[in-house]
Formats: C-alpha cells, structure tokens, sequence
C-alpha cells in the first residue's frame, strides 16, 4: 500500500483513533494507555520512559525494569529559551536543545542521525563496529570520539569532551561508580526491556526531547507506527499461521525468547505461531535441547540471526550442530535469516520495527506482499 | 675365585653441582666386599654413609671410579638384573593409607615377576617365609600406617629378604627399633649372612652393636681414607679412636667404648677376676674414675670371697657389693 | 581379600560396580528433560522404530546416546588421570588439571573468543562453525602447549615436588592470562565462556564420538601398561628405583599419559572439576586397595559412573532446562569423599 507524504499528513488526525482501536485489538502485551488530550502525553507503546507535557517545559521520568516502583531518572526540560519555572528544582533541570552527547549505544545515536542531529553527537562507543556511514566518516574524522568498548570507560576521554549529557546502558546493580564520578548529567537507556517493537522505536521521542525537535520525532514515530499497524492488520485475519521457533544451542544450552518478548510479539504480529509463547518471560529461557527439539522439530520456521561476514549457509549451519539439520524448518531450508553484520541490525533495527516487520511478513505470508524487498530478514539461500 | 660381592676402585663419592663443580665427601675409596660376611659401615655423621651406600646401590652417580657388583658394572647391567642383585632398605617413609605389610613385602618380588605382577604360589610362600623371618608373620592383613616404627622398619627388611638378592644393604637399620628390637634384627642379619650366605652391608650409629655382631667393619671419615678390619682388631689397634674422636671423648680400646677424657680423673686399678668385673668397671666410669693399667695407684680393688676388697695406702674395706664400693670409694675422695 | 567394609571382598564391590554402571547408562538413555515411554526407547534401540516417531528417535540415538558415551568416557578418562597424578606426586589432593593443563585449554578458549570477537568481528557467540570444532581445536592447542612446557620441565627439574609447584604456577599464569583476555571480551563472549567453562557431555555429538572415543580409550589402554611401576613408585622413588623401575622415564610416561587424557577430555567437553580428584579416593576408600591393578579398572568404572549420575541429575530435573555438569559433579561428590574420609581414621587405629 503506498500512501504519499502529504496525504499522510491529512489523515493522520483520523487515523489516531483507529490507532489507538486496534493496537488495543491486534498488538500484543502491551499495558498502554491512551490520552488524547493535549496537555500531556503518554508513551503508547514504551514503558520505559514518560514525557509529561506542561506549559513551557516537560517532565522525563526513566523507570527501572528491575521494580515497579523506582525510577532511575527524572528531569525537567526546559529550552535555553523559556525560563525555568520556580517550583523546579535546579539540579534536575536539563537545557534544550543539548550540544554535546555522549551516545553510548548505537540505538542513542541512531535516531538522532534519522532526526539529522549527528552534529550533536561527540562520542561513541566500539566505533569499529558501527556501519552507519555518516558516523563511520564522522569518527574517522575524529569529530565524534570513541570513549568505551568492551565494557571499560574512558572517563578521563569523555571529560576533556566536555559534554552536557551521557546516555548510558544501566544495569541492577546501580550507576558504573567511573560514570558516577564524571558529575556531568545522565540518562540511562533502557529500550532494550521494551517488549513491543514500537515500544523500542518510541525512544526517538526522548531523543528528540533532548535536542528540541519534538515534533520531528513524532512525526517519525507516528509514521513509523502507522506503518506497523497496517502491517498488523494485513496479518490479524489470518487463520493459517506457520509455526516458528528461534536461536540456537550453546554450550548444552539453548536460549528461546521469551513468550512475552520482543521476538514474540514479532513473530506474532508477522502472523506466525511462536512455537514458546506459553513461556511466560520477556527475557530469554534456557531449555535443553532435547525440550527443544521435542516441541520445535516439526516448526515450519526457524529464525536465526547473527554475525556472519563472510556469508552463511545450511552447511555452515549443520556443521555447529548436527543435530540442526534434524529440525524440519531446516529440511524444508525455511530458515529465516538476518545477517547483523550486512544489515546494520543492531543499529538500526530498533528504529525500524516497521521493515522487519514486512520482512517477517514477506517469508511467512508471502501472498500477503508482493516485490519485497528485504531489509533485515529473508529465508536463507540454500 | 669368586668375584668378591663388591669391589670399588678409587670410587670418588659426593655430589655434581652445576659448571663442572664437585663435592667430594670422602677420599677415593678402594675396598673389597667379601661375599657371605656381615659388614657395618660406620663413621661420624655426615661423613656419607647414606651417599656411600646410595652410590654402590646405584640411586646415586659416583663422581669417578669402579664399582662392580660380582663381577659386573651396574651401569651396564638392565635395571631388572640390578634389581635382582641388590636389594635397600632404608628410613623413608611410606606414607600411603592402604597399603598393607604383605603388599609391601610382596612388592619385593616384583623383579623376579611378570609384566602385571601377579604372584604365583611359589612367591607368595617366599613373602609369608620372609616375614616370618623378620617376626611379622602376625601383621599380615594390618595396614603400615597402623604399624609402629620398628614393625614398620621389620616390614620393609623383609621386602628386601623377599626380594632375595645375594647382597642387601642397609641404612641405619636399626635406628627405630627398640633394644631387643635391634639385638633381634642383628641376629636376623647373621643368620642370613651364615646360613643363605647372604652378604649384608648396613650403615649404623650403633657402635656397641656392630662390634658384637659385624664380622667386618668399614670405617670412614672426610680426612681419611677407608679402612675395613674386624671390629677387635680396629678397636685394640686403636683406629676407632682415631675414625671416631672428638673433643673431650676418646675410645677407651680396652673396654670398647668412649668415654670423657678427664686427665685429672682419680685412678683405679681392678682385679679382673673381681665378680661381675664388666659392672665394676662400668661403675667406676660412670662415677668419672679412670680405668689404671697397673697396680701401683690409690686404689685397688680385689676379690674377697665374692665380695670386693678396696685397698688404699693405708686402709681396707670389704664391701657386699658393687653400690657400697662405689660409695665407699666417693667417701674416700 | 577384605575391602573397607570388611567382610564384602573386592570382587563382589567390583561386579557392583559394573552393574551400577550398566544401570547409569541405561537411565541416561532412559531419561531426559522431554519424557519419552520406556517401551519406546526400547524401540528404538533396539532397532525396531515406527517412522513417525522421528523426533523421538533423534533424541534417543542422537543427543541422548552420545552423551551417556561421552560421559563414559571422559569420566573414566579423568578418573584415571586423576589417580596418575596423585600416585606419581604422592600427593591425595593432585588432580589432572594440576599441572595446569585445564587452565590452558581454557586459555586456548578465551584468546578463540578474544581474537575471533576483536579483530574479525566475528563473535563467537554469534559465529557459526567457529563454534564448535574452533573450541575444541583452541582448547586442545592450549593445553597441548601447556603440557609440552611441563614435558620439558620435567626434564630439567630435579623432583617431581619442584615439577608440582612449577605446575601450579602455570596454572595460575594460565589463569591470569584468562582473566584479562575475559576482560577485553565482549559481554557475549564473556558468557559463552562461562558456559562453556561449565562442562557439558552434550557437545560431543555423533560425529565426533568415535575420534574423541578411541583418544580416550588408547590413554586408558597405555595406563594399563603402568600398573607394576605404578604400584612400586607407592613406596618412593628410591625403593622403586632399587626394584628395576626406571623412575625418570616412567614419571614422564605417567605425565604424557595424565596430560593427554586430561587435554582431550577438557577440550570436548570443557572443564569438568572433580572427578579426577574424587574418584580415587572413592575406589581406593570402597576396596581398601592402593595396588594400581585393582584400582586402575575400578577407578574407570567408577569414574564413568559418577559422570553418568552426575550427566542424568544435570538433565533431568523434570523441568524444561539443564544445570551445568561441573556444578552437580562438586556438589555431589565432595559430600560423598567427605563422608569416606572421615570413615577411614579407623585405619589408624585397628588397621584392618
């Protein structure tokens, strides 16, 4: 379906509340609310953050995934231009737009690329994975530094930068002490707990908080999540739905995504059955093999991602494991395939649930799409 | 002729250090083994009775010289053939948990078996023989580390008996057991050199027991060299007290034994037909008298109808037996 | 001949022992997380399969049957690694990785996942073929590299106490040397490290049983050949000199054997602690036995028993996962030695 820029503008008033009907309706597990008023605004999808709208500045609160009830930041933006109002406390007062971030995380950075904010990026981190390549120039231009990898910081780097705000990947054990001790504000990013897909790429909007293109990244997302549902709706009459399964075993071990996770809501949307949705976790499972093999042998799909340079194969695949090449997914060469090294996954795909989401589509349900063209996922050539 | 059991031939013992240096413990040594003779090794300690013995037995490397074992040269002879030749017992320790006396004595025959070890009858009837001999026979079944010492000691000389070489060698075989212990493993050695013509060389602090039991003893020392003979022959010739002084003792050759050297002691002459002679003797060195070669010293003691006579220049004393004598004696000092 | 519990004779706690371990195996091929009726594994062993019962088939023959013949294998692999190592330093804690060969499988793993994460952007974790014959061939360079420097150690040092703590320091080098490469890994990496220092039995498969099986078995085989020396180097170096052992060349003998056998194992199925320390001391505790012709075939079915206990607890639980092999060998068996240790003071005392 081709909708053109401009008429998307029209209808987009309209179709909010079909958006709101049938993401309650057709998506999965997700606990939103929806608030039409123009006072405040509610993440639809995303549970990790809010952005409450008041006259002249917004509140920002991160919450832990770890417990309901703390958060792990909490902010009040307000633009260089306005003034602060008095009952805030100064010390939680953050300036838009910022110049100087520290983007940790390729998903940070990402979304400010799309909303052409790269200029306000100073740091990355593991710059030698990255794809993108404005940000590959950029770092090789020495404009944007690499201040981490491998889980060290470089604190001593990240100060001479002098940057206005860090974002950072927490963990439950609290604030890394080396960033407690850079005194400069932080965000820590937890899009990665999201469960939904759009939950994920609704962070463009913390983002776009933060260098003051908030409607910019709105209508990003708006458009993006326009997008998936009508991908979900071509999907949520489908009666037939192929089994799939995902990952693989090491070590003994085999780790399957959760019944509530990302992937699942995924294969869901994409009209497939995930064979483990019974597993009540949106983290991933640990099963042995054999629990495995027993409820997932006869799945029509098997989706496996991972870094592969220099190509992949059935073989390749059957020489890890012989035990791989049991699986019918794997005899009927139905498997699902995204090579993170070619297609920028964990760059972008966070930013572009949309895509994968037709890819997913295109494999499961082909009728359903015609002339595809892959972006992340496509059935392994055999 | 018979190959003598060992013969050395300016055999340099010590240790090879590192860039060419040596440590030689004892001048060359040229000595003869005669088989079927039972032989002590004496010397002070540290002198190298442990490396002499290790040396012949082949644990050690000599720095130069011959040996040769009836007539051969260990080095040229197979590690089994050696080990049907000569067999050690030593004062290591074995510390396992599960081994018992008859798997150690049987491990004695392991020379003389097959590739896995299995004792046929006839073995085993030459282990149950051994420790017999060694008076252990009751022990079988009881793991070592429930021995004591000297049962521990008697265990391992019957592996070497069971082991059943021509030569056997021993280091300070007697230091854990007690007095009848070691009488008991001294005659044990005689009546093998006597009556399988077995040849024995052990090494022993103990001089009292090798000059009653040695047929041969071997004396050495760091500034001299290897001297053997028999043990009255060393003893009256004086070179015991030459292998063996020290400050303040020197060897008495005519009652066989060290003792302080005290100049100044008081003399006494005794009779050598007094009752229990040895005793009185014993006494009056014990109580610092010195042992006068003749008559013409303060004191003489004389037999009196089985009692002692003390005669000094003037007075006499009968005295019932040896403990008044010694007192009277002190009385008169 | 009495063993500890005095009156059973060894023979009898032997023909136990075999039968124990026929039972083990069985169970293993028997159960497993996915519950599959008896009458059905028998089946299929036995050959007489329905062809619709596919996925049940793969499991037995495929995943379950190799694993219970690993676990045999390593298991008597390790245990009589383990004995080889504490007869020849005379020592009851020596274990087969005490000479630091474990440690440089594991070194071997860690630079695998180092290098193939840092410098290709290949991850481990995430990589493919690398996976699996990549670790093994990585593990069995690093430890072959480790038992060649205590090869020629051993040539150069006078004793073998000097050898052991020579050893032990390798390991500790090893051991440093892990750490910071674990440092500079990434977080994926990082955890498939730790999985795979946690042992598995599964990771053999079919196809490479028979190489992994007839390495083993030529160590087991080669041992064998050293029961007499074994048994005289009990008494010490010196006795077992003066008994026609030629010591220097069968402490290398014993270390070559030790140290392949250890090399191999580890390299396919990781790290597994415990069995070469313990099963000695339980042979030698249950028959009362320190001679090396008794114990070298009881320490081998005990020790492939033990793993196949250990293998079955690991996977059955009854829930849909699997606990690492490493964490029920220790858990199990040190309890167990424990136990038997204390039982034997009274060898002390009556010494029967």
């Amino acid at each position: 379906m081709k909708i053109s820029i401009v008429s998307r503008f029209q209808i987009k008033k309209s179709y909010l509340l079909l958006l709101a009907g049938l993401s309650i309706l057709v998506s999965c597990h997700n606990n939103s609310t929806l608030q039409t008023t123009a006072v405040t605004k509610q993440s639809h999808f995303a549970r990790g953050f809010t952005i409450n709208k008041f006259d002249g500045y917004r509140e920002l609160i991160v919450f832990s995934p770890w417990s309901k009830t703390d958060t792990l930041a909490h902010f009040f933006i307000v633009r260089h231009t306005d003034v602060i109002p008095e009952h805030i406390p100064l010390e939680k007062v953050l300036r838009t737009p910022l110049q100087r971030i520290v983007a940790l995380s390729s998903t940070q950075w990402g979304p400010l690329v799309s909303l052409g904010e790269i200029s306000k990026v100073v740091a990355v981190s593991e710059s030698r994975f990255i794809s993108n390549p404005l940000m590959k120039k950029a770092v090789a231009e020495g404009v944007v530094a690499d201040v981490a990898g491998e889980g060290h910081y470089n604190i001593e780097k990240m100060l001479l930068l002098n940057p206005d705000l860090i974002l950072y990947s927490p963990d439950p054990t609290g604030l890394p002490s080396v960033l407690e001790q850079a005194a400069i504000q932080r965000i820590p990013w937890t899009d990665y707990f999201e469960n939904h897909p759009l939950g994920r790429a609704e962070w463009i909007n913390l983002l776009g908080l933060l260098v003051d293109k908030e409607q910019a990244a709105q209508d990003i997302f708006d458009s993006i999540a326009f997008a998936y549902m009508q991908l979900c709706e071509l999907t949520a009459i489908i009666e037939e739905r192929p089994s799939v399964f995902a990952d693989k075993a090491f070590a003994g071990q085999w780790y399957v995504p959760g019944g509530k996770s990302y992937m699942a809501c995924l294969f869901h949307d994409a009209g497939a059955e995930y064979v483990f949705a019974h597993l009540d976790s949106e983290a991933s499972v640990p099963l042995d093999i054999e629990t495995i093999f027993s409820k997932a042998g006869q799945a029509d799909f098997w989706r496996i991602a991972q870094s592969a340079p220099a190509g992949y194969s059935y073989n390749t695949l059957k020489a890890e494991n012989e035990l791989y090449s049991s699986f019918s997914a794997f005899k009927k060469q139905q498997i699902v395939f995204c090579n993170t090294a070619e297609t920028g996954y964990f760059e972008s795909g966070a930013l572009e649930p949309q895509k994968m989401l037709a890819d997913l589509i295109a494999v499961f349900h082909p009728e359903l799409i015609q002339n595809h063209k892959a972006s992340y996922y496509k059935l392994l050539e055999p | 002729m018979k190959e003598p059991a060992l013969k050395l031939t300016q055999l340099e013992i010590g240790h090879q250090q590192k860039a060419g240096r040596k440590i030689v413990l004892l001048p060359p040594i040229n000595i003869t083994l005669t088989e079927a003779s039972l032989v002590a090794l004496a010397g002070i300690n540290g002198a190298g009775k442990t490396t002499f013995l290790k040396t012949i037995t082949g644990l050690h490397q000599p720095i130069s010289g011959d040996i040769e074992l009836f007539g051969f040269q260990p080095n040229k002879l197979s590690r089994s053939e050696l080990a049907k030749m000569v067999s050690i017992v030593l004062t290591d320790i074995a510390d396992d948990f599960y081994l018992r006396t008859e798997d150690v004595v049987a491990m004695g025959r392991y020379p003389h078996l097959g590739f896995w070890g299995k004792l046929k009858t006839a073995d085993k009837t030459i282990v149950e023989d051994a420790m017999y001999k060694c008076g252990i026979a009751h022990l079988i079944g009881r793991r070592l580390i429930s021995l004591s010492d000297g049962e521990r000691q008697k265990t391992f000389i019957a592996k070497a008996i069971a082991q059943d070489t021509p030569l056997i060698v021993l280091d300070e075989p007697s230091a854990f057991l007690d007095y009848p212990g070691k009488l008991e493993l001294m005659t044990l050695l005689r009546n093998l050199v006597r009556e399988q013509q077995k040849t024995i060389l052990f090494s022993s602090h103990d001089l009292d027991l090798l000059m009653r039991f040695a047929d041969q003893l071997w004396l050495i020392s760091p500034s001299k060299p290897i001297i053997s003979g028999s043990p009255e022959l060393l003893a009256s010739s004086g070179k015991i007290g030459e292998y063996f002084n020290r400050n303040k003792l020197a060897f008495n050759s005519i009652t066989g034994k060290f003792q302080s050297e005290n100049s100044s002691a008081q003399s006494v002459f005794v009779d050598r037909n007094v009752t229990h002679y040895y005793w009185v003797v014993n006494a009056l060195n014990r109580n610092g008298f010195a042992l006068s070669k003749h008559d013409t010293v303060g004191f003489h003691v004389s037999d009196q109808d089985g009692n002692y006579k003390l005669t000094m220049a003037d007075k006499q004393y009968i005295c019932a037996d040896i403990d008044e004598l010694i007192h009277q004696i002190l009385k008169q000092c | 001949m009495s063993s500890i519990f005095g009156k059973i004779p060894v023979g009898a706690i032997m023909a136990a022992s075999v039968v124990m371990l026929i039972l083990l195996g069985l169970l293993n091929l028997f159960l497993g997380s996915v519950i599959i009726p008896p009458e059905d594994v028998w089946h299929i062993l036995t050959g007489k399969t329905q062809l619709d019962d596919q996925v049940k088939q793969l499991i037995v023959l495929q995943y379950r049957l190799p694993q219970a013949v690993t676990a045999i294998f390593a298991g008597a692999g390790l245990a009589v690694a383990g004995l080889l190592m504490q007869t020849l330093f005379r020592n009851p804690l020596a274990d087969p990785s005490i000479l630091g060969i474990s440690s440089g499988s594991s070194l071997g793993v860690a630079l695998l996942l180092l290098f193939s994460g840092t410098n290709t952007g290949l991850f481990l974790s995430e990589s493919g073929w690398i996976g699996q014959t990549g670790l093994i061939m990585s593990a069995l360079t690093g430890a072959f590299f480790v038992l060649i420097i205590i090869s020629w150690l051993s040539r150069i040092m006078s004793d073998m106490v000097s050898l052991l703590i020579a050893g032990i320091m390798i390991s500790y080098i090893t051991g440093s040397l892990v750490g910071i490469t674990k440092y500079f890994s990434q977080k994926e990496d990082l955890q498939a490290f730790v999985l795979w220092g946690l042992g598995s039995f599964s990771n053999v498969g079919q196809a490479r049983l028979p190489f992994f099986a007839i390495a083993v078995a030529l160590g087991l085989l080669l041992s064998v050949f050293l029961v007499k020396p074994l048994n005289l180097l009990l008494l010490g170096e010196r006795y077992a000199a003066n008994l026609g052992v030629n010591v220097k060349r069968t402490q290398f003998f014993i270390l070559i054997i030790s140290g392949v056998l250890t090399a191999v194992i580890t390299a396919y199925t990781g790290p597994v602690a415990f069995i070469g320390l313990a099963v000695p001391h339980l042979a030698r505790n249950l028959l009362g036995e320190s001679s090396h012709r008794i114990l070298l075939p009881a320490v081998m079915i005990l020790g492939a028993s033990l793993a196949l206990a250990c293998n079955l607890i690991a996977r059955l639980p009854g829930f849909e996962g699997s606990l690492p092999v490493n964490a029920v060998t220790s858990l199990i068996g040190a309890p167990v030695v424990v136990w038997f240790l204390i039982r034997r003071k009274h060898l002390y005392s009556n010494g029967k």
